[in-house]
């Protein structure tokens, strides 16, 4: 990784060589505005028990995550997807806080990101 | 430039998706689901379809499902999570054309479109081209292996529902069935002489004198022949066997209909309901099977 711990940057590196960097801002701004949806249907379902819209949604959060190279996201929600689809509610209300972290990580890093990509087009 | 449809319902995946493609030269529209999508494809027939497999409304796999009888000449490449191997195989068997896992999206994608298009395409230069056939003989020798038969239908099938006649699904079915129940009669009873009666009870003495037969050389060097003759009016199948032949006055009435519950005669009936005419020759070890065609007015005013 040649990151910042949690995310793969080469990963977001290779997408702009291939698409540009104005698509991949575009990109970063659809994951930012569709994932803390995802996050909060999963503490719903940990709220009310219901596992399997848990399960759904996590496993929406670790294929965006795992395509923009947001590999600490992925990691906690690929763990709390088995534990939501094994109907584990304590375990997956155990790891909320990981998850909720790490997307906080991830969109600090991808703001970041999309500032940077968005100042080279000017 | 090849248009794809994209159905993704993560936006920032389909982006991810629809990027890709659009900086390897292709158009894209995003549908959000499979019912979107299917909406989107009465519209405008992509030529080929990326899909995601979970989905609200309907899914990538009922998507597969609709699609691929609908538009059977769209292929639909899936894009697979972690942890849906067990769908995508299935949606592969339903009739979708490849897959590429979501990690390696960004390294697979694009060339696995592009071995899918060039197949599709050269599939469907082959169909354009197939319908500006007007007329055609053919004639194909085939040992005595059942395995060669359903391509050898399909294959002829194609050539006719391409053709410049007005061949229906049905009628294309029943040429199938029909060339079916003939060639398997050639090879078994015709060329290695495995008489039906045989396959009363269990069928186990059936299989077993095939078996035997089929390590012979007084039997399993017969071959069979099948003549193909297409023109705009009719489709002439001719299947010859190298057996002795056998006394069609022999054999149950096929056209009662008490009789379909026998074993024997029952591929005759068959043969002769579903083809225009059907004839053997006198020793009994060939059989023409002929379809006509209505007439179709682009031709025939020619």
């Amino acid at each position: 990784m040649t990151d910042a711990g949690h995310c793969d940057l080469a990963v977001l590196g290779n997408l702009e060589k291939e698409i540009g960097a104005q698509m991949v801002a575009e990109i970063i701004g659809a994951f930012l505005g569709h994932v803390p949806g995802k996050v909060s249907s999963v503490r719903e379902g940990c709220r009310s028990g219901d596992l399997e819209a848990a399960a759904t949604a996590l496993h929406s959060i670790r294929s965006s995550a795992g395509m923009i190279g947001a590999n600490g996201l992925l990691a906690v929600a690929n763990e709390m997807e088995v534990l939501a689809r094994s109907g584990d509610r304590n375990g997956l209300t155990r790891l909320l806080g990981d998850l909720e972290e790490m997307y906080g990580l991830s969109e600090a890093l991808l703001v970041e990101q999309r500032a940077r990509m968005t100042s080279n087009e000017r | 430039m090849a248009y794809i449809l994209v159905v993704e319902d993560s936006p920032d995946q389909a982006l991810v998706i629809a990027g890709l493609l659009q900086a390897a030269g292709y158009r894209t529209k995003i549908a959000e689901n499979g019912a979107v999508a299917l909406s989107k494809m009465a519209g405008a027939v992509p030529d080929l379809v990326v899909t995601d497999l979970v989905m609200p409304e309907l899914d990538g796999l009922q998507l597969v499902q609709q699609a691929t009888k609908a538009y059977p000449g769209t292929p639909i490449i899936l894009v697979t999570a972690y942890g849906s191997a067990e769908i995508a195989m299935r949606a592969l068997r339903e009739g979708a054309a490849s897959f590429v896992p979501k990690d390696v999206v960004a390294e697979q994608l694009v060339e696995t479109v592009r071995k899918v298009l060039e197949l599709s395409q050269a599939k469907r230069e082959r169909q354009r081209l197939l319908c500006s056939l007007i007329e055609s003989r053919s004639r194909f020798v085939l040992e005595n292996d059942t395995s060669l038969v359903p391509p050898l239908i399909s294959y002829i099938q194609e050539t006719v529902s391409c053709g410049q006649n007005k061949v229906g699904e049905t009628e294309l079915m029943r040429v199938g069935l029909a060339l079916h129940e003939a060639l398997i009669n050639a090879m078994h009873h015709g060329n290695l002489e495995v008489g039906s009666e045989l396959r009363r009870g269990s069928g186990e003495a059936y299989r077993k004198l095939l078996e035997e037969r089929l390590q012979d050389p007084k039997y399993r060097d017969r071959r069979v022949s099948l003549t193909v003759e297409m023109s705009h009016e009719q489709l002439k199948l001719i299947v010859l066997d190298e057996g002795n032949g056998f006394n069609l006055s022999a054999v149950p009435d096929p056209t009662d209909a008490q009789n379909l519950i026998r074993l024997s005669g029952r591929g005759l009936y068959l043969i002769k309901t579903f083809m225009s005419e059907a004839f053997h020759n006198d020793r009994g070890n060939e059989v023409t099977l002929i379809m006509r065609f209505a007439p179709n007015l682009s031709t025939a005013s020619v």
